[in-house]
C-alpha cells in the first residue's frame, strides 16, 4: 500500500476494480466513465438499436457491479468479464423477448420492423444498418454476439474468445460461418461499395 | 511456384477476403478458398459484407449515457458501499494552505477542534486521576484476607505475627518487659526508703507490737510525703523509657502489618485465589 494518492483515472480497469472493492466511489467513477460508451454501443447493437433499453441495461450493469464488486474474478481482465456479464444480459433479454413475442406476434414485427430496401444499387449507410440488424436478429445470440464484438466493437479474437470463454479457433470458426451466413442473407449490397478501402487496423 | 501450399486456416480466409477481390488471388489462394466456400460469388458476396462493416465501424456512434444513469449508478454504489476514511500524506499541504483563501476556516476549524479536545482530554484525565486510585484500592482489597472488613484490628496483627514473626516486636517485647520490672523495683525502694525513717523515729518502741506499727504504716500510706527527687528522677525515667520501648513496638507492629499487607498471602495462596476467580 502506497503512502501517496494516485490519480485513479492512470491504473488500470483490474487496479481500480480492487479499489471498488474497498469502497472507493471515486474509482468506481473512473471504470463507469471508462466503459460506459462501449457498453452503451454494445448494448443498443445488441439490442435492437434500442437505446432507452441500452442505457436502462447500462445503469443495470452497473448497479450490479456497485451490489457485488467481489463478482469479478481479479485474475481475469476486467473488459472481458465485463462483456461477458453484459452478453449474458443480453442473452436474457432475448429469451424473455422470445416468450413475449411468441404470445404478442405483432411485437415481433415492431421488433424487426424494417424498412423494405428502395430499390436500386446505391448503398445507404443506414439502410444497410437496419438490414445488417434485421438479419443479426435471426442468428443464434452467441453468433450475433460475436460478430458485433468483432465487426462493430473493434474486440480482438483473444478478447471474444475470453468472453466467451471458447478457444480462438472456435472465434474464427464461428465468425467466418456468421459472415458467411449474413453475407447469403444480404445479397442487395453485392457488388461491393465503391468508398470501400483495403483492410487496415483492424486487430489480429 | 508456391512452396508451402498448407500455410493458411480456414478462418484467414477473412485476411483475404479484407485485402483481394477473388480475381486478384493467386491459384493457390483461389483453391484454398474454393475448398472452404462454394464459388467466387459467395466469396464476393462476404468480402462486399466485410467491407460494409469495416467502413462502418470506422464511424463510431457518438454515444453517449445521460447523467441520470450516471447518478443513479453512483448513488447504488454509495447505498452499498461504506468509504475507507484515510488521510494521504500529499493531501495534508493541500489541506493545511488551501488554495482559496476562503477554504482557510477547514485548517482552523480542524487544528482549534483538536487542541480543544486536547485540552479537555487532560483536564478530565487529571480530574479522575483520584477516583481511579480509590476504586484501585477498593478492588484490590478483598483480595487481601488480612484487610477484610470483619476482622478486628488486633485480629490483623496477630495473623500478622503468625505469618512472620518479627525479630523487632520480640526485641521490643522484651524491651518494654524489662522496663515494667524496673519501673516496679524502682518503686518498691523508693517506698522502702520512705517507710524506713518513720520505723527509725519509733526508737526504743517495741516495733514488734503490731498495732503501733500498723497504725503508723496506715498513717504514712494516708499522708504520704512527697517522694523525694531522686525517686521522681527514677520514676520518671522509667516512664520515659516506657512511652520509648510502648513507641518502638507500635512502630514494629505497623511495619508489621504493613508488610502482611504487601505478602498478604503466599504465592501458592494467590494463585489459587485467581484460579477460583477466573
Amino acid at each position: 500500500m502506497g503512502l501517496f494518492r494516485t490519480d485513479p483515472v492512470d491504473l488500470s480497469d483490474e487496479r481500480l476494480m480492487e479499489l471498488v472493492a474497498r469502497g472507493q466511489e471515486r474509482a468506481f467513477a473512473v471504470l463507469y466513465d471508462r466503459w460506459q460508451r462501449k457498453l452503451l454501443s454494445y448494448f443498443r447493437r445488441m439490442l435492437w438499436q434500442d437505446s432507452e433499453r441500452a442505457q436502462d441495461f447500462l445503469q443495470e450493469l452497473f448497479t450490479k457491479l456497485a451490489q457485488r464488486p467481489e463478482s469479478y474474478q481479479p485474475g481475469r481482465p476486467f473488459g472481458t468479464w465485463l462483456y461477458s456479464v453484459a452478453n449474458n444480459m443480453c442473452k436474457n433479454e432475448y429469451r424473455r423477448m422470445a416468450t413475449r413475442t411468441a404470445a404478442l406476434p405483432h411485437l415481433k414485427a415492431a421488433h424487426n420492423g424494417v424498412a423494405e430496401p428502395e430499390g436500386g444499387t446505391r448503398v445507404d449507410r443506414d439502410h444497410f444498418t437496419a438490414r445488417l440488424e434485421e438479419e443479426l436478429n435471426k442468428l443464434d445470440p452467441d453468433q450475433k454476439a460475436a460478430f458485433v464484438m468483432r465487426y462493430q466493437e473493434d474486440m480482438a479474437i483473444k478478447e471474444i474468445a475470453a468472453v466467451f470463454g471458447i478457444s480462438e479457433g472456435t472465434v474464427k470458426s464461428r465468425l467466418f460461418y456468421t459472415v458467411r451466413k449474413l453475407a447469403a442473407a444480404l445479397p442487395e449490397f453485392n457488388p461491393q461499395p465503391e468508398h470501400t478501402t483495403p483492410a487496415t487496423g483492424r486487430r489480429p | 511456384m508456391m512452396e508451402r501450399p498448407e500455410r493458411y486456416d480456414p478462418e484467414d480466409i477473412e485476411h483475404l477476403m479484407l485485402e483481394r477481390p477473388f480475381e486478384e488471388l493467386l491459384a493457390e489462394e483461389k483453391a484454398f478458398v474454393l475448398h472452404h466456400l462454394q464459388d467466387a460469388a459467395e466469396y464476393q458476396r462476404m468480402r462486399a459484407l466485410l467491407l460494409h462493416m469495416q467502413a462502418e465501424s470506422g464511424q463510431p456512434e457518438p454515444l453517449e449515457a445521460g447523467p441520470v444513469v450516471r447518478e443513479r449508478v453512483l448513488a447504488a454504489f454509495r447505498d452499498h458501499r461504506q468509504p475507507q476514511w484515510r488521510i494521504w500524506l500529499n493531501s495534508v499541504g493541500g489541506f493545511l494552505v488551501p488554495a482559496r483563501p476562503v477554504h482557510f476556516w477547514r485548517p482552523a476549524l480542524a487544528l482549534g477542534a483538536l487542541a480543544l479536545l486536547s485540552i479537555t482530554s487532560v483536564t478530565l484525565w487529571k480530574a479522575m486521576q483520584p477516583q481511579e486510585n480509590k476504586v484501585l484500592a477498593e478492588l484490590l482489597q478483598p483480595k487481601v484476607p488480612s484487610a477484610s472488613p470483619e476482622l478486628r484490628p488486633a485480629e490483623v496483627e496477630s495473623k500478622a505475627a503468625e505469618v512472620q514473626p518479627p525479630q523487632e516486636t520480640a526485641a521490643a517485647t522484651g524491651l518494654l518487659e524489662e522496663s515494667a520490672m524496673q519501673v516496679a523495683t524502682d518503686m518498691d525502694q523508693a517506698f522502702d526508703q520512705q517507710v524506713s525513717p518513720a520505723q527509725a523515729d519509733l526508737g526504743g518502741v517495741d516495733t514488734t507490737a503490731a498495732p503501733v506499727t500498723d497504725l503508723a504504716l496506715a498513717e504514712a500510706k494516708d499522708h504520704p510525703a512527697p517522694p523525694p527527687a531522686s525517686v521522681r528522677a527514677t520514676a520518671a525515667a522509667g516512664a520515659e523509657r516506657m512511652a520509648k520501648a510502648e513507641g518502638q513496638a507500635e512502630a514494629a507492629r505497623v511495619e508489621t502489618t504493613a508488610e502482611a499487607e504487601r505478602h498478604p498471602i503466599a504465592e501458592d495462596q494467590l494463585l489459587g485465589l485467581l484460579r477460583a476467580a477466573w
